[in-house]
């Protein structure tokens, strides 16, 4: 029995990582013990309330100083703390002074802030840690829970729109649970597969900001220079979003709920012809114009012109049956308190989301716990657990084909037949094609998305000594996602006879079901110092952290199912069934520090490193090291300064750093052969399996980097009143892991590799100011940010469509033909250079740019706009009693989209055109701005990539108006509450723009299709009761 | 207490190092799911899974149509091509940027070829019986040459590669067309003098790559060559006209079919492609057959109708060529996708020549759908074919002699068929006539017809002539003989020199 192992010790020993694991733990254990037996010291309880202009603070942070201790006030200002007798404490709150409070022996405190409003005494986090803002040297932007939560919008990330300078947020589409929103933080950082996604950590570690609650969070942090990031090594390139959850707080229960009834509409929809006659005269037209048959004959025309039968003739508006006013509602219930060292905090979330869409509905259920524990004085303890499950349906081809399907349908028949029958329409139209009946999909074919997301992470902070703390932080991310596509059989009927014609395309029959599941653990153990000797001070951090990711997916699909009812894999036959599942992993290690020295805090200095180690590159690149160093200097506290009054302060800062970015596919250097490529080669009916090398790989690769340099200035003036930071940056990402430029006769796909340089250089202004007139309190700001990105080392340039890329240019600079006007006559156009597909009276005239009488590839030219000239926000807050009042306005200017087709491109697939057709050339209108109508497809007109398509998507919307009223505390109090605020809101409530019909919000195109799923306008109405 | 404190900072530090130390492994991830070709080409196992590979680079999508040879009828004077960057072509939109089919023949080929290379490279290391091994790279080279055949119709000269690449040279001068169809020649006759004399048996045969080897030479104009290759596959024996025309192009018929040389096969459930509703179903009708080549099928008495006395304008459909009926939906043919079971071209919004085709569709899956997955295999290569080409050849090295006749007589004898023999005492002229449109009727949307216009320099005068849908002439000019190189490939390969008039 000797060599003889069992088969789960076998399993047990198999993987080394596991293997380690479990010493690690054993280890862990044994020194949280040893830890725990040997530091007991004694404890006081202070009492306090903290309070500004006279009113209690809520949530303001109580922290014994020097130690991990903290807790926050509740809803009445007032605190519990334990601490040691001779202790100070902190109290800090967002948009209020710092106050410091010897204890001494009493056993209750009172605390009164200065309400300045200015955040420079902010304490604000920061990577593996807290720094206050006055001691801040990197370029960090910060926004409070409460200020995000002005808003109401589901997704958290939609919230950081226009509110950090130097982030972008666009929200690509109001589909509900689906929204695409992008995030960039300053500019277009890499043009490689690892993408321009910021690093997105909650409570410490990597985390989506979808998971989340809006409700739940505490503040937001967004690093966006190297010094603030660099402690992230390789996945800071793109920015650094740290969220904090919201923690319990010292004192008594509290217990607060809100609710939000919001009324969602489509803020912008296509104004398209739906008068029968109309279309189809003006389809006629078109098709003449586009030199294709006359589709409809003049006697099927007549048959809507005073219709006999109205029902069977009619002038529908499919656009309008797609679309929906509907109720979102979100509930949300916080639960916190805390006694004797120990606060908890409780979130529970439940928003329900149908879209404006015919077919889409999401819920979502959210639940935020966290427990913190002061042991004693050395110890602390902490538990954050963010759960959500996610419930979207959505017709099964998405929302922009169910919008464009849906467009497409001419006004002359409907949804469902005339007859009253119920049964579906296949098409109304025997003269043009139409695409599929979307009212029949959304009602028979949607496709069921659930997803489970779980994060959590412990985290112990032992003080070793008065100034060396050990902190260590474990917990993993577990994601598990279920989709199921099932492609029922659905008859579709003639519109004119009631036959049977076909069935509903639903891309396919029978059911697909699969599900993704991932975990992502890691641990962190850091040893932090603070010293300080006269005016020095000096804090150093040194950490390790260990991260591991596997994902792993399984899908299964059988066509031929009993009826449309039973949609289990099991009740469909197994002829022709197919299984799918993979599997991928990474690993990363690394070793980060910090470093702060400040003279009399007037001279700041700081130092960050990260070594990192991947799998995704071959041992011997494994590793890469990222520095920065950054200084300030608080020219306010220089003597000659000091008897400035209005002069508040003054910091300027400065920083050099590199980032990197690994964050492309799982195995770039592997040499992999592909499976599947599978074929006949007998006559056995069974297909060979076989395999196929598609890719070259370039074993030497290593990180992507980016360098970056900001100079800053922040600014405070007038008691505060008055409070701005500017920042500018460049940005260089050098070593991009792009493909490779290879030429097409190799016959493999591009490897990648590290090659070409990319600048991204731009600032960014935030300013606020505050101030009361009477009784009336008020605050305007805004923020401003801008950048020019271009590319500066490549290769060759690089035509894709619409877009070049070319050394010297911005990113994807648009190369089109230059539409410069419309052919009046044929006269003008004999006399003008050779035009491609011989244009008519009517047609696009495009600019010779070569000047060789010739219009043809040659002639297209450059045109910018893929990136905006600047995006820009403005606040206003007013306050007077017991009424509040909130605006926000965003803009973004100098972007431009290339839409065509569906909803642009009259008659794409038989779309009907936008009335604003109505008005295009003929030769009795001599329009110099719109065409003579046309079918899509046209080539004089489409067959050129031109300016023709490319439209200013610049914008300036009112994004969010508030108006609340807190209910006054005496009345609160009769009805058993200790605060309650009503609140009506009104989101994307005005738009200003030249952007045509529809919204221009999306997330910018070099080419695509013009309709998409629109934003919402929501009008809304809330409540938030406190007890 | 300060040891206390030295021991606890002790642990602390040994904890930090413990997360990076120990493990050297835990960086390292491999594929859990692929192979990695350090490990591969080690057993004959290997050489089957890489052979099926190869294969496999047959059934490739261009544009999204898969391996669907009808697509290259709609840019010659058989068919319209509806949508896609065919339909670019045909409005005579050729340039180096236009994309689509323009540059995905140059794209698709090379990846193909490519395959190829790295097949052929690697197999010989592996340690197996000679003759299989020998056996299996004669397959590969005839696919190998396949795909160089491709390139060399549509680009003329192309870069030569014939081994695994890799990307530090991204430079490659162009071969000119007689050295590309040297490397051809070369790579088939390794195939004629390693593989089987045997019926087609869905794996490259012997007669296979004599018939690519006598199109290859008869499409460059080697007459003599040519109708000796195509000679040698005739007096094999191994294959024969089959008796069911329509059977050619649907399963079961095209199940070990006797005239069926080569093909791309599908298999269901697993290996399907779409084309019953890309071309059949009234939302795609991809290519539709125009009036030109409806007017190219003769009488049932075997003249043209502008000769025969059995043609009615009235009745155009009446008593014509039955391959006509077997290739195309003309109306008031029966039909299964419209209510009352005819085809009525006016009353189907995507109809835009008033014809559909029919060759290659499986009525039996009418009406089609998404759902409709189909498995016809594309035949490249078959017996009447190689007939014709001998007929061609030989005519144009001796003039219309016997076997000249008698190899178009079979075609045209075909049961079901029964086209009269061609009439004695034609002259070379004549008789060239005739094949050229045999060919075209008997190969009508097999997609050969594009190239045959091109290599007999006509393609300039006849397309021109064909007008559009709509109203507009087709464009075809001298520099459409040869496609342009994508301006991409230029871009990046700066030794490959654009062809002539882009």
């Amino acid at each position: 029995m000797k060599n003889s192992i069992l088969p789960t010790q076998k399993i047990f020993f198999k993987s080394k990582f596991e293997k380690h694991r479990i010493k690690r733990l054993k280890l862990l254990l044994f020194s949280i013990f040893s830890f725990l037996s040997s530091v007991l010291v004694a404890q006081t309880t202070v009492n306090g309330k903290v309070t500004a202009a006279d009113t209690a603070l809520v949530g303001a942070t109580v922290q014994v100083k020097g130690s991990g201790i903290a807790t926050q006030t509740d809803a009445f200002g007032n605190f519990t703390i334990s601490a040691p007798s001779n202790a100070t404490l902190v109290i800090t709150s967002v948009g209020f002074g710092a106050q410091e409070v010897k204890v001494g022996n009493r056993s209750s405190v009172s605390v009164q802030l200065q309400a300045s409003a200015h955040q420079i005494d902010e304490v604000v986090v920061v990577g593996y840690g807290k720094q206050k803002r006055i001691s801040l040297t990197g370029a960090v932007a910060t926004a409070s829970g409460a200020d995000l939560n002005k808003r109401v919008v589901t997704n958290p990330a939609a919230l950081l729109q226009g509110k950090l300078p130097g982030v972008s947020v666009i929200e690509n589409s109001g589909e509900p649970g689906n929204e695409g929103v992008q995030l960039r933080v300053r500019g277009f950082t890499s043009f490689s597969a690892a993408g321009n996604d910021p690093f997105v950590i909650v409570d410490g570690i990597p985390g989506s900001l979808n998971a989340i609650n809006p409700n739940d969070i505490e503040s937001i942090s967004v690093l966006k220079d190297a010094a603030s990031a660099s402690i992230y090594g390789t996945r800071a390139a793109n920015g650094v979003i740290l969220v904090t959850t919201k923690k319990g707080t010292q004192g008594r229960f509290n217990l607060e709920y809100s609710y939000n009834l919001g009324n969602t509409r489509p803020t912008k929809l296509l104004d398209l012809m739906t008068n029968s006659v109309e279309y189809m005269e003006l389809y006629n037209k078109a098709a003449a114009h586009s030199r294709l048959p006359i589709p409809y004959p003049q006697t099927f025309i007549d048959q809507y012109r005073n219709p006999s039968d109205p029902v069977k003739y009619p002038n529908v508006d499919w656009q309008d049956i797609l679309f929906r006013n509907v109720n979102t509602s979100n509930h949300y219930l916080s639960a916190n308190g805390g006694r004797n060292g120990t606060s908890y905090n409780i979130g529970l979330g439940y928003i329900d989301q149908p879209g404006t869409m015919l077919g889409f509905d999401y819920k979502k259920y959210t639940l935020q716990f966290a427990l913190n524990s002061v042991i004693n004085r050395r110890i602390t303890f902490g538990i954050n657990v963010n759960f959500n499950y996610n419930d979207r349906m959505s017709p099964r081809q998405g929302a922009n084909d169910q919008y464009l399907s849906t467009i497409t349908q001419g006004p002359m028949y409907g949804p469902v037949l005339p007859d009253g029958s119920g049964r579906f329409t296949y098409r109304g139209d025997p003269y043009n094609f139409h695409n599929k009946n979307t009212v029949a999909i959304a009602a028979t074919a949607r496709r069921s998305d659930r997803s489970y997301f779980l994060q959590n992470n412990l985290s112990l902070s032992v003080k070793l000594l008065n100034n060396l703390t050990w902190d260590t932080r474990g917990g993993f991310t577990y994601n598990f996602s279920k989709f199921k596509d099932f492609r029922p059989v659905v008859p579709v009927y003639d519109w004119f006879t009631g036959a049977y014609a076909s069935n509903l395309d639903v891309g396919g029959r029978g059911l697909i079901v699969g599900d993704a599941n991932n975990i992502n653990p890691i641990a962190y153990s850091q040893l932090t110092y603070e010293g300080k000797l006269k005016e020095h001070s000096v804090s150093v951090l040194g950490g390790v952290q260990t991260e591991y990711f596997k994902q792993e997916s399984l899908t299964g699909y059988r066509r031929d199912f009993i009826n449309n009812d039973l949609r289990e894999l099991d009740a469909g036959a197994a002829d022709g069934q197919t299984a799918n599942g993979t599997a991928s992993e990474w690993a990363m290690q690394s070793v980060y520090g910090r470093l702060n020295y400040d003279f009399n805090k007037k001279y700041l200095f700081e130092a960050n490193m990260r070594f990192d180690g991947s799998s995704r590159f071959a041992e011997g690149n494994r590793w890469g090291f990222f520095p920065s160093l950054s200084a300030g200097w608080r020219l306010k506290q220089e003597n000659f300064l000091q008897d400035i009054n209005w002069l508040n302060d003054l910091k300027f800062r400065g920083s050099w750093g590199r980032l990197g970015n690994s964050n492309i596919n799982l195995y770039p250097y592997q040499d992999i052969i592909n499976t599947g490529a599978n074929y006949p080669l007998d006559n056995s009916g069974n297909l060979s399996p076989g395999v196929v090398r598609t890719g070259l790989v370039d074993r030497n690769i290593k990180w992507e980097t980016t360098e970056v340099f900001n100079i800053g200035v922040d600014v405070a003036l007038f008691q505060n009143k008055l409070t701005f930071t500017a920042d500018w940056f460049r940005k260089k990402t050098y070593d991009i892991l792009r493909s490779a430029q290879i030429p097409g006769w190799i016959g493999l796909t591009a490897p990648v590799i590290n090659a070409g340089t990319m600048v991204n250089k731009g600032y960014e202004f935030m300013a606020q100011y505050n101030s009361n007139i009477g009784q009336v309190k008020y605050s305007i700001g805004g923020n401003f940010q801008t950048f020019k990105n271009q590319l500066t080392k490549f290769g060759a340039r690089q035509i894709n469509n619409t877009v070049i890329n070319e050394e010297g240019r911005p990113w994807g600079t648009f190369y089109l033909y230059d539409w410069i006007g419309i052919f009046q006559s044929q006269e003008e156009i004999n006399k003008a250079p050779k035009h491609p597909n011989n244009p008519q009276p009517g047609d696009l005239m495009f600019r010779d740019v070569n000047n060789d009488g010739l219009i043809n590839a040659s002639d297209r030219t450059y045109f910018d706009g893929n990136f905006p000239d600047f995006n820009y926000s403005f606040n206003l807050n007013l306050n007077y009693k017991q009424f509040d009042f909130t605006a926000f306005f965003y803009g973004v200017e100098g972007q431009k989209n290339y839409v065509r087709q569906w909803g642009f491109d009259p008659f794409t697939q038989s779309t009907p055109p936008t009335t604003d057709w109505r008005n295009a050339w003929t030769p009795e209108n001599k329009s110099t701005t719109k065409p003579a109508i046309y079918v899509a497809g046209y080539a004089p007109v489409s067959g050129s990539l031109s300016t023709y398509y490319l439209q200013d998507a610049s914008f300036f919307r009112v994004k969010n108006v508030q108006v609340g009223y807190n209910v006054p505390e005496t009345v609160a109090r009769k009805a058993g509450m200790t605060s309650l605020r009503i609140y009506f809101a009104g989101d994307n409530l005005f738009l200003f723009t030249k952007y045509p019909y529809l919204d221009p919000e999306r997330t910018p195109t070099i080419s695509a299709n013009f309709a998409s799923y629109p934003q919402n306008k929501i009008l809304s109405f809330g409540v938030r009761a406190k007890f | 207490m300060k040891i206390l404190i030295n021991y606890k900072l002790l642990l602390a530090l040994s904890m930090l190092s413990v997360f990076i130390s120990c493990d050297k492994d835990f960086l390292n991830r491999n594929p859990l799911a692929q192979p990695s070709s350090g490990t591969f080409w080690k057993s004959e196992e290997d050489i089957n899974l890489a052979l099926a590979g190869v294969y496999n680079t047959l059934t490739r999508s261009s544009e999204g149509f898969g391996p669907f040879t009808i697509h290259w009828d709609g840019l010659s004077d058989n068919a319209w091509p509806r949508s896609g960057s065919f339909n670019t072509v045909v409005q005579g939109q050729i340039e180096s940027t236009t994309g689509g089919i323009v540059s995905d023949v140059y794209f698709n080929n090379y990846r193909s070829i490519a395959t190829c290379n790295y097949f052929l490279a690697n197999a010989v290391k592996v340690q197996m019986d000679k003759n299989k091994l020998e056996q299996n790279l004669a397959e590969v080279r005839f696919l190998r040459a396949y795909y160089y055949f491709q390139l060399s119709e549509l680009y003329g000269g192309v870069p030569l590669t014939t081994e695994p690449e890799t990307y530090e040279n991204p430079k490659r001068a162009k071969s000119t067309k007689d050295e590309v169809v040297k490397l051809i020649l070369e790579d088939l006759d390794f195939a004629i003098s390693k593989l089987a004399d045997i019926p087609y048996n869905g794996r490259v045969v012997k007669g296979a790559a004599l018939g690519l080897k006598a199109r290859v030479l008869l499409f460059n104009s080697r007459w003599q060559e040519a109708a000796s290759a195509a000679k040698q596959i005739i007096d094999s024996k191994k294959f024969t006209v089959s008796n069911s025309y329509y059977g050619l192009f649907v399963k079961p018929g095209q199940n070990s079919n006797p005239e069926i040389m080569f093909s791309i096969r599908y298999q269901m459930p697993n290996l399907f492609h779409t084309m019953d509703y890309q071309y059949g179903w009234d939302q795609w009708e991809l290519v539709q057959p125009i009036q030109n080549v409806i007017n190219a099928y003769e009488m049932a008495d075997g003249r043209p109708i502008t000769e025969s006395p059995l043609y009615n304008p009235l009745t155009p459909y009446v008593n014509r060529d039955p391959r006509m009926k077997l290739s195309v939906y003309v109306p008031g043919d029966r039909w299964k996708y419209s209510a009352n079971g005819l085809f009525d071209p006016a009353k189907d919004g995507n109809n835009k020549t008033g014809f559909l085709l029919k060759k290659y569709l499986d009525t039996t899956r009418a009406p089609a759908g998404y759902a409709t997955q189909s498995d016809q295999d594309f035949v490249l290569l078959r017996f009447a074919d190689v007939l014709l080409m001998y007929a061609e050849a030989q005519n144009e090295v001796g003039g219309p002699d016997e076997s000249v006749y008698s190899a178009v007589n079979a075609v045209r004898a075909r049961p079901g068929i029964n086209l009269p023999p061609l009439p004695a005492g034609l002259s070379k002229d004549q008789m060239r006539q005739r094949i050229r449109n045999e060919r075209r009727i008997e190969l009508a949307f097999e997609g050969l017809r594009f190239l045959d216009l091109k290599r007999w320099k006509i393609a300039d005068v006849v397309l021109p002539q064909i007008i559009n849908p709509g109203g507009v002439a087709r464009k075809f000019e001298q520099k459409h003989y040869l496609w342009p190189f994508p301006l991409s490939e230029i871009d990046i390969n700066k030794d490959l020199q654009q062809n002539t008039g882009y």
